[in-house]
């Protein structure tokens, strides 16, 4: 097999889609990590990231495929699958096979995958923009911290420096170790932890005990239906609720 | 009164409200306020029940004058009373949007004294949270029949939806009931608010700058079981407010016994889930597939099939009009299929541009065919596993299974079914 081995960056995984068609080669994976899978039969490419190869494919998405396509493929590369550069080399390829069209060509496993894969991305948004946490610092921010499936703390941030637009806040991805910091002017993606967060302590135990008391006797309790609920609401989501914790 | 047994009693007061929707309007934020609106609505949490919160549904007061058999605040009733004061309102519905958990607000309330002096009380929480507060984030006002239609107009200005409850499905039942709320008090403000954003939206056209009047529209709520009233009779109440007062959602709330009562259904009922659920499904049918009432039912099917979707069962009363060829079919007819939605037609269209479809294809793009094949014909072929007669497709559809799509059997042994909100915030 043939497999390309790229930076794990979107502008390096675009220049392996670049190389692959430059030099008239079909690599079967596009990785970032070559312990995957490895046999003495696999051969490996290294790829370097190169800005204005990356630049030429992503321009090619824009004018041939579709601006959802150029939607779709930021989405899936935002989640941890270790086989999705090479699920965005084949949906790319039948981009370009097929055009602005591609999208409805369901038969075709890449572009089904890249559906499903993108809207969960974009419903685990949807999900953290009402299932975020914040308390309140005792140095006046307000702080959460959430632990998504996929990278979406930059696509959380925009809604929040809309909403909450008054207050100064911090939305903490404990998984990736990332943070986007909120200033009530503009905010700003980050992977070093401000020390001061990391020293807070947090004395909000009245709202969060109103909001306790809220959450339980809003419940009618003749159509009690925990199944219900754990389905709406996932218990990998629970360890952040403050309703949800013992 | 601590504010922590206020929440208690006045949340707990106010959890038959079944509405939580946070959809339909656009408000957004103002430079240096908190707080805008999602058009698509946002659920923050689901309680126990499985239902989503999104907004505080709270009362601001349950001290009531009326004495509404079926409700828990009646005047007569022995229950803990407490009053929010606007301020504490407002203050805590602010409290609990910074951390994010809640999309806003659902106010409600008992008739404190009368409709006018409740609802000044309201306007005055409301006034704090927009004007103080700069709050955008999303207010629904639970209208209390009888209000002066000035004090309506002022709630209007505030509010991203309202509410006036019908609460029963019939005139008898009403009199029966809530021998103090009238049809015509409940029609009344109904069609002044409908008026209202009717001439709002006119102005609209004109000139941009005018300030929206209730831009998410209005709802209602009705409550089925506590009284006789058939479905038909329901869905032809529901089917004419969605026409004539242009409704955005008509909810309905299956009665749970609170109170021992000789016009009441006896405290060991069980509140008609199913039936609720059936009916849901009817008004979704009304709402987004093109049905009209008297298709779903007639007078000599004057109610929901428990055993089926309404569809299915509209189906099986019109086989006639079926197989339908899933590569030519419409839109409209697609949906009318039973076990296909929206969804599903939608990406049977955009498949077939492309390749025609077989069933395998169907499977494949996550059209779920277990009840749909008895209906369609993917490129002639039929693969309902009887014959084309309803009694032998009723009973292989029985024999399938129970239709358990948007209801699960709960955890514990008690036979209640729940509803799932259907979409992410329609509940």
């Amino acid at each position: 097999m043939l497999i390309y081995v790229y930076d794990g960056y979107w502008e390096g995984l675009l220049t392996a889609v670049y190389e692959a068609y430059a030099r008239h080669e079909q690599p079967d994976q596009i990785v970032t990590n070559a312990r995957l899978a490895q046999s003495w039969l696999d051969q490996y490419v290294e790829i370097t990231a190169d800005s204005e190869k990356a630049s030429k494919v992503a321009r090619s998405i824009r004018r041939k495929i579709s601006a959802m396509a150029e939607m779709r493929l930021d989405r899936v590369f935002r989640s941890d699958d270790p086989d999705k550069g090479t699920l965005i080399y084949h949906y790319l390829q039948l981009g370009y096979q097929y055009g602005p069209g591609v999208d409805n060509y369901l038969h075709e496993n890449a572009v089904l995958e890249m559906h499903e894969r993108s809207q969960r991305v974009n419903f685990e948004v949807h999900r953290f923009e009402g299932l975020m946490r914040f308390v309140r610092t005792d140095w006046g921010a307000f702080y959460a911290q959430f632990s998504p499936d996929h990278h979406i703390t930059d696509l959380l941030a925009p809604h929040f420096a809309r909403r909450l637009s008054d207050q100064n806040w911090i939305i903490h991805d404990t998984k990736r170790q990332i943070a986007a910091l909120y200033n009530q002017k503009e905010w700003i993606l980050t992977d070093q932890m401000p020390e001061l967060l990391t020293a807070s302590s947090y004395q909000d135990q009245q709202a969060t005990d109103l909001w306790k008391i809220y959450f339980q006797n809003i419940t009618i309790t003749e159509r009690v239906n925990p199944r219900l609920q754990r389905q709406m609401m996932p218990v990998r989501y629970w360890q952040n609720l403050p309703e949800m914790s013992k | 009164m601590e504010l922590f047994d206020k929440v208690r009693i006045l949340a707990a007061a106010a959890k038959y409200d079944v509405s939580c929707s946070s959809s339909g309007s656009t408000r957004s934020n103002k430079a240096g306020g908190i707080g805008n609106a999602n058009a698509a609505g946002i659920c923050h949490s689901w309680s126990a029940d499985g239902r989503c919160i999104s907004l505080l549904k709270i009362l601001m007061t349950n001290v009531c004058a009326y004495d509404c058999v079926y409700c828990i605040n009646r005047v007569t009733s022995d229950v803990e009373r407490a009053t929010l004061s606007p301020e504490e309102l407002a203050d805590l519905t602010i409290n609990f949007y910074r951390r994010n958990y809640i999309e806003g607000l659902f106010l409600s309330s008992a008739v404190f004294g009368t409709p006018d002096l409740t609802t000044e009380r309201m306007i005055k929480a409301l006034e704090l949270l927009r004007n103080q507060y700069n709050f955008s984030g999303y207010i629904h006002v639970k209208v209390i029949p009888g209000t002066d239609p000035k004090l309506l107009t002022r709630i209007g200005l505030l509010a991203d939806r309202v509410s006036v409850n019908v609460e029963l499905p019939s005139r008898e039942g009403l009199q029966l009931l809530a021998p103090q709320k009238k049809v015509e008090s409940i029609l009344k403000p109904m069609g002044f608010i409908h008026q209202q954003i009717q001439e709002a939206r006119e102005d609209r056209l004109v000139s941009e700058h005018k300030t929206a009047f209730v831009p998410a529209g209005q709802t209602t709520q009705l409550i089925i079981g506590a009284t006789p009233d058939r479905d038909l009779k329901i869905l032809k109440l529901s089917e004419s407010l969605y026409k004539n007062y242009k409704l955005k959602r008509v909810y309905f709330s299956s009665y749970v016994p609170v109170v021992s009562h000789p016009n009441l259904p006896s405290l060991f009922t069980s509140p008609p889930l199913l039936r609720e659920h059936r009916l849901y499904q009817a008004d979704w049918l009304l709402r987004f597939y093109g049905f009209s009432a008297n298709e779903i039912l007639d007078s000599s099917h004057p109610d929901l099939s428990l055993d089926f979707d309404p569809k299915t069962e509209w189906a099986l009363r019109h086989l006639d009009q079926f197989p339908v060829e899933i590569n030519q079919a419409s839109f409209e007819i697609l949906i009318r299929v039973p076990g296909l939605g929206v969804t599903s037609a939608q990406r049977i269209i955009a498949a077939r541009r492309a390749a025609a479809i077989d069933f395998e294809l169907l499977k494949k793009i996550g059209v779920v065919i277990k009840r749909a094949r008895y209906f369609i014909t993917c490129k002639g072929r039929f693969a309902g596993v009887t014959d084309f007669d309803p009694t032998r497709i009723r009973q292989n559809m029985l024999a399938d299974g129970p239709d358990t799509k948007g209801y699960r059997e709960n955890d514990r042994q008690l036979s209640l079914f729940a509803p799932i909100p259907l979409g992410i915030t329609s509940c």
